[in-house]
């Protein structure tokens, strides 16, 4: 079965996202922020991780950078309210990031996003 | 007969020619008649005096002129409100007018004479000053360029000046003099300094205003995404079957975030496009899924409206490296206009197609079209062809001009064919080939209509 993370310091969004993934029947983790994720995704080990840009602690480049000395390889698919914090460039360059959405999103480009990378 | 000795006459002439010498031309000598060697000579004399007179008068007038001329000079070199003083070679002062008085703020008297080393002795120019002047002395010494360079300057009341000097070498009476010329910036410099200072301000406002609009927007639209995830859910039946009573509520309050949400994104991206802050992500993008999605997520409302779109995109046409969002965020603006200005039952046709080195899309509706003369204006920010209206279909008047300012600073062009009652065609192109700095281009957009003003006032 497919395996999603989802990464949010918002509760609300995150049980949400998780309820989301658990109706189109993946198996799902959370998270509540990027120091949180790190810690529990080699455990976990997700095929597909929903990112929320902007969390407190380390900024998104440093997730990105840190995830790619994991044991662990999930896909990145970055959900943002405001869209990114002016290290788009880098952002992408990290080379694990399949796709962004941008919140509040419409579940069917969510759902669609997910299943293209699944 | 005359009777007058000869002696007489040798001393007649004597007086003359004395009187002569005092500078009194008004004597001559009278003839005896008698036609002898003395009346020659009283003749000669009479003839000198004559001359000489004329020759003094002549001279005095001219030195009458060149003092005259001196005099005007003078005057002017005092009056001009520019400094000028001179100095020998060795930075003596050997002249200034009052105005470089009135600019270093030390009286005349004071300084003629004196070597420029005394301005630092007062403290009026610095150290560093005092050898930038060392400098331009020297420089224009050997026949270089000298100056114009800038010195501060404190007067003896304690007031500061900020002025610009330059230097040349002239020769005045077969000496070599240094004249200085001194124009007072202070002025300039304060005004200068005032709209830098106005400038910072400016930028800081409107730091404030774009964090204000990032930290709002961000806290709107963190309660909205739970919002609208859970309609969906409950839409979707995902969490237990619901009545149509049901989903109808359910469907309003979707509707609605949406165009809450949409708003925000408006008013954001307005304030972006301002600063030239608004930022691109291109990447690969399908044509065909692009306009596909789009239409989708607008199947709902124009549902509501029973209006029918219908897609009609060109075989393999070729993928574009664009802003996926942006652009769907256009075709969606593009097609809630043409839903929300026309009639119910009626038809849109979206198209896209290859078309010599761009791809061509295009929204038609039969809907209720714009007059001719409004329509440059629709692009414009919260511009609304009936503000009254118009406004009562949710709307802002911030979807073209958006709309404009992502097409054109992808390298595309935006506009629009319409003719009242009948409908309206809006098309824009976007290039195959990407470009390359899509900022730079963003911020050369006139989205305020500004350009267009001025044009206007001229005509
Ligand atoms: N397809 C159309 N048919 C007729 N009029 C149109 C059409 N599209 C735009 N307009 C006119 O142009 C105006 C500006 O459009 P624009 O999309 O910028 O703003 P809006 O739709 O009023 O508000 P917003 O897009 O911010 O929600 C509209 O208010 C309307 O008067
Ligand atoms: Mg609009």
């Amino acid at each position: 079965m497919t395996k999603v993370m989802v990464v949010d310091d918002e509760i609300d969004v995150r049980k949400m996202l998780d309820l989301m993934m658990k109706n189109e029947g993946y198996n799902t983790e959370m998270a509540e922020d990027g120091s949180d994720f790190l810690e529990k995704v080699d455990s976990f080990n997700p095929d597909i991780v929903t990112l929320d840009v902007m969390m407190p602690g380390p900024t998104t480049v440093e997730i990105l950078e840190k995830l790619k000395k994991k044991k662990s390889k999930p896909k990145v698919i970055l959900l943002t309210v405001v869209r990114f914090d002016g290290d788009e460039k880098k952002i992408f360059e990290q080379g694990n990031v399949v796709d962004y959405i941008k919140k509040p999103f419409d579940i069917d480009v969510l759902m669609d996003a997910v299943k293209k990378h699944e | 007969m005359d009777k007058t000795s000869e002696k007489d006459r040798i001393n007649e002439m004597i007086d003359a020619v004395m009187k002569v010498a005092r500078g009194d031309f008004s004597v001559q000598i009278e003839r005896s008649g008698r036609n002898d060697d003395l009346d020659s000579l009283a003749v000669g004399i009479n003839m000198m005096i004559n001359d000489i007179e004329g020759d003094i008068t002549e001279r005095k007038e001219t030195e009458e002129l060149l003092k005259k001329s001196e005099e005007e000079f003078r005057m002017i070199a005092e009056n001009i409100h520019i400094g000028l003083y001179y100095t020998d070679v060795h930075g003596n002062f050997l002249y200034g007018n009052d105005a470089s008085a009135e600019i270093i703020g030390v009286p005349k008297e004071e300084v003629i004479g004196k070597n420029g080393k005394y301005l630092l002795d007062l403290q009026c120019i610095s150290k560093k000053d005092y050898l930038k002047a060392v400098k331009l002395l020297t420089l224009v010494k050997l026949g270089k360029k000298a100056g114009p360079e800038e010195f501060h300057i404190t007067r003896k009341d304690g007031t500061k000046r900020i002025v610009e000097i330059r230097v040349q070498k002239i020769k005045v009476n077969k000496k070599t003099v240094i004249l200085g010329i001194i124009e007072d910036l202070t002025e300039k410099k304060k005004a200068e300094e005032k709209i830098k200072e106005q400038n910072i301000q400016l930028k800081k406002l409107d730091e404030l205003k774009t964090s204000f609009l990032n930290v709002t927007s961000h806290e709107l639209r963190t309660p909205m995404t739970s919002i609208k995830g859970y309609v969906q859910m409950l839409l979707n039946q995902n969490l237990g079957g619901i009545s149509d009573e049901q989903k109808q509520g359910l469907d309003v309050i979707l509707r609605n975030t949406n165009r809450l949400d949409s708003l925000i994104q408006d008013i954001l991206d307005v304030s972006r496009l301002e600063s030239g802050t608004l930022k691109f992500i291109p990447k690969k993008t399908d044509v065909d899924t692009l306009v596909g999605q789009t239409v989708e997520t607008m199947q709902a409302s124009a549902d509501r409206k029973e209006i029918t779109i219908n897609a009609d995109i060109e075989k393999d046409v070729p993928g574009l490296m664009v802003d996926e969002l942006r652009i769907k965020q256009v075709m969606t603006n593009l097609l809630n206009n043409a839903i929300k200005f026309s009639p119910d039952g009626t038809i849109i046709n979206v198209k896209a197609r290859k078309e010599k080195n761009d791809i061509l899309f295009e929204v038609q509706d039969f809907g209720r079209g714009i007059p001719k003369d409004k329509q440059d204006k629709v692009f414009e920010t919260f511009y609304q062809v009936d503000s009254g209206e118009d406004r009562k279909f949710g709307g802002a008047g911030l979807g073209l001009a958006v709309s404009k300012g992502i097409v054109v600073s992808h390298g595309g062009r935006i506009w629009v064919e319409s003719r009242e009652g009948k409908g309206s065609t809006f098309s824009f192109t976007l290039p195959l080939k990407p470009v390359k700095d899509l900022e730079e281009r963003f911020k050369a957009v006139d989205m305020f209509g500004l350009e267009k003003t001025e044009e206007e006032e001229n005509d």
